[in-house]
């Protein structure tokens, strides 16, 4: 059974068909690409994975639970996490707070955590928090856990991002645009953090524009056009596809 | 030296209010104008409660705040569905009706004649009827509030509500029940204003719905954004300053006549002032 | 109950030709003008005096000075809604200020106006007087109905036929509604939005005054009206869609119905009560209101 699976949702807005009838599967420890022209409702199927808008219909299943039509933060809780496109970090807040926001085991804090001696971490987090700290390191961040995120780069802030991204420890991981804005030597640093996420068993789904980025990284990839699925396989493949070129050209 | 003492009690008073005001509004993010109403309404339940029934001061104004609490976790559920502006709206429109309320229902609450009498607490058999004790028991108050909302906005839990403020939509995709933390903030805030409120209407004696009304949530409000968003010590600042312009005003021998309009305008002035020049206040962190 | 009818639709109409050059300026500028309640309040204080001072010293008619009082205050108050945001709101928005911030200077400026208005006219009601003789009036229907009230019935029926003329036909009224719509698509078909601007304030001012003065002939004047009158303007503003010229007319009407409705069933004092539930039952079932941008 696969991870993710959408089955024939559709999503209109005012008329206009941003999502019709799209279908397809996620595997578990897959690393799928999501491309199309402008407009092809790439963002709307994260949003609507994310339940962050309705559905006019179909069904999303995430390891077999049905999340159609759950609240935002539970599907989250059950191991998603999205980014948005030039995602930046919660800007009047430090790069540390960024970051403990993200850990996954700290999502229910109540007020009583206040007069505990409650810290965001236990024990086995702070082995999860090592790793992370070293990454930190490794992407240059070392040294800015108390800067107030709003005072880091683009670039820097598109790292702290992907950070928080593997501090969730969420199974399924969907990027958008994770490359966008990005000189070589960030966009080498995100790939490698990729590579290392499905190196440790997360299913990632991956919205980009950068066919090279894509075509490297992906196992496998769909496209989409005016909100359909009109292809779906290994990038040579697919690109070969008459019905791919021509939306791509314009028609 | 009889008048500084009234003055300090006051500015206590606002002070507590203000700090729990800058929990909801500056630090989490939630533009609340209804708070003078959870003041008013602990200042009714708490002034109601020693008039009509024989409890005492503590457990009155415990009640008084537990009833405030009650009201504004029901109030939280139609106000927290909006955002900003809308929000906005909406909480002055509560504002507005439980004003109504004070006015119109005059079975509970003796309408426009308001509730006379109101006695000075007696603590433990101690009569607190004297200033400079009731002093004492509103900075007591006030420091436990202080240390309550520093502990809060310094753990864990501080942290997810200001991600919140920052972004919703963001904290939500973290797995955070954003409504949950909203709502159990709002009404610890309120809390905190009906403690005001009950401090308020004992040290006065007598209320009426008159000062309840619109005006002293925007003063709440001024005095928050003056001293700065997600300041506590700004937010007590600003408090003093608010409570004790009036004041300065009088001294400096404007006529008695000209005194409320001439305030006020002072307030508009710094409002706008503020949001011209300085948004995040004297001491805040955190822009609107 | 056709009288209540009959008052509702009478207050109604006032609050419609407010709420629309509320609106009017909401499309325009995109954040709540909130003093714009006391700028009306203060423009009937204008006509107020003005006519005072025609009737009293000048021996004119009361219609004549009540004439003369609002053009001139409608003028005045019209260059001081362009003063307004050309020096107030326009450099708060170049600094980069926040919808919340500008919502927060706004009443900043509000209270400001409506204490100045209480300093300067003092805090007793006033009301304005078309005839010696007030209450005059005639029987229609079951329900009776003054010749102050047959006044701005058509006053305010007049007044929205030719402001839907106008943004409809003259160039200026599409060129306002184009920046209503999409600011910066306007800007680059040529449109000057900087002077659309100006127009809007102005005749939304106007509009304001009018309102106002009616008001001040149907109910009274006080300093404090201004409040009260942006918060009743805001709460039809929601019940019609905010933006929304026809919702403006509809949520002007139906609060106005509704708060008469009110007062008939639970008594006067609660007239306010019921607007605001009015403003709270939409914000929850419908915030977008009743009728589209």
């Amino acid at each position: 059974m696969s991870l993710l699976q959408i089955k024939n949702i559709s999503k209109s807005f005012d008329g206009l068909k941003a999502l019709h009838n799209l279908s397809f599967n996620v595997n578990d420890g897959e690393i799928v690409g999501v491309i199309g022209p402008n407009g092809a409702g790439k963002s709307t199927l994260f949003n609507a994975i994310m339940n962050h808008i309705n559905k006019d219909s179909g069904d999303i299943y995430f390891d077999g639970i049905n999340i159609t039509k759950k609240p935002t933060h539970q599907i989250a809780g059950m191991g998603i996490v999205r980014t948005f496109q030039d995602s930046q970090p919660l800007p009047q807040i430090s790069v540390q707070e960024n970051l403990d926001l993200a850990f996954k085991y700290q999502t229910d804090i109540s007020l009583v955590s206040v007069f505990g001696r409650h810290k965001f971490l236990q024990e086995e987090q702070q082995v999860h928090f090592t790793k992370i700290k070293e990454l930190l390191h490794e992407v240059g961040l070392g040294s800015k856990l108390n800067v107030q995120a709003q005072d880091l780069s683009y670039g820097q802030g598109k790292l702290l991002e992907m950070l928080k991204v593997i501090a969730s420890d969420a199974r399924l991981i969907l990027l958008d645009e994770p490359f966008s804005g990005l000189f070589p030597e960030m966009i080498k640093l995100v790939t490698k953090l990729i590579y290392d996420l499905s190196a440790s068993g997360k299913t990632i789904l991956l919205v980009e524009h950068n066919m090279q980025l894509i075509e490297e990284i992906c196992d496998r990839v769909i496209v989409m056009d005016a909100g359909q699925k009109i292809a779906d396989g290994d990038f040579k493949t697919v690109t070969k596809q008459q019905n791919v070129i021509d939306s791509y050209l314009g028609k | 030296m009889d008048f500084i003492v009234q003055l300090a009690i006051y500015s206590a008073i606002a002070s507590i209010a203000a700090v729990s005001l800058n929990y909801v509004v500056g630090f989490t993010g939630i533009m609340s104008i209804s708070h003078a109403s959870f003041y008013g309404i602990g200042a009714y339940g708490t002034a109601l409660l020693l008039t009509k029934t024989g409890l005492s001061f503590v457990p009155a104004l415990l009640l008084g705040v537990l009833i405030t609490g009650l009201v504004a976790a029901f109030a939280s559920v139609p106000i927290l569905r909006l955002r900003e502006d809308s929000l906005m709206l909406v909480s002055v429109g509560f504002a507005l009706i439980i004003h109504s309320l004070m006015l119109n229902w005059q079975s509970l609450t003796n309408g426009p004649r308001g509730v006379k009498s109101i006695p000075r607490p007696e603590i433990f058999g101690i009569s607190l009827t004297d200033k400079n004790f009731y002093l004492v028991l509103c900075l007591v108050l006030l420091v436990l509030t202080i240390i309550i909302f520093y502990k809060i906005t310094k753990s864990p839990y501080g942290t997810v509500i200001k991600g919140i403020r920052e972004n919703e939509e963001v904290m939500k995709n973290y797995g955070y029940n954003v409504s949950k933390y909203k709502h159990s903030v709002f009404v610890l805030g309120a809390i905190f204003a009906g403690l005001a409120g009950g401090l308020f209407a004992s040290y006065i004696q007598y209320i009426s719905p008159e000062s309840f009304i619109l005006l002293p949530s925007v003063f709440m409000l001024i005095m928050v954004i003056l001293g700065g968003m997600g300041s506590i010590g700004g937010s007590i600042i600003g408090a003093i300053l608010i409570t004790v312009i009036p004041e300065l005003m009088r001294f400096a021998g404007l006529p008695s006549s000209f005194a409320a309009e001439s305030n006020q305008i002072v307030y508009g002035i710094i409002l706008f002032a503020l949001m011209y020049w300085r948004p995040q206040g004297l001491f805040g962190k955190y822009k609107i | 109950m056709f009288q209540v009818l009959v008052n509702g639709i009478i207050v109604g109409g006032i609050y419609a030709l407010i709420t629309i050059g509320f609106n009017l300026i909401y499309s325009a500028v995109r954040f709540y003008h909130l003093a714009y309640g006391a700028v009306g309040i203060l423009g009937a204080y204008l006509t107020y005096q003005i006519q005072k001072f025609i009737f009293e010293t000048q021996g004119g008619g009361l219609i004549t000075g009540f004439l003369f009082g609002l053009l001139i205050s409608s003028i005045v108050t019209g260059m001081l809604g362009i003063l307004i945001w050309k020096f107030l709101y326009r450099p708060l928005r170049k600094n980069g200020a926040s919808n919340v911030s500008m919502i927060v200077a706004s009443f900043g400026l509000l209270i400001i106006l409506q204490n100045l208005i209480g300093l300067i006219f003092g805090q007793s009601a006033k009301t304005i007087r078309l005839s010696e003789v007030t209450t005059q009036g005639y029987e229609f229907l079951s329900a009776s109905i003054t010749k102050n009230q047959i006044l701005i019935l058509i006053v305010t029926l007049v007044s929205v036929f030719v402001f839907e003329l106008f943004l409809h036909r003259t160039k200026i009224g599409t060129a306002i509604r184009a920046v209503g719509q999409n600011s910066q698509l306007a800007a680059v078909v040529g449109v000057k939005t900087e002077k659309v601007i100006y127009i809007t304030f102005f005749i939304a001012s106007f509009l304001s005054v009018l309102a106002s003065s009616l008001i001040a002939l149907e109910i009274s004047l006080k300093p404090t009206y201004g409040l009260m009158l942006i918060l009743k303007v805001i709460v039809a503003s929601i019940i019609g869609g905010i933006g929304s010229m026809r919702g403006a007319l509809v949520g002007g009407l139906m609060l106005g119905v509704a708060e008469n409705f009110g007062a008939y069933y639970f008594g006067s004092q609660w007239q306010d009560t019921v607007a605001f539930g009015l403003l709270v039952i939409f914000l929850l079932v419908r915030p977008q209101g009743l009728f589209k941008k």
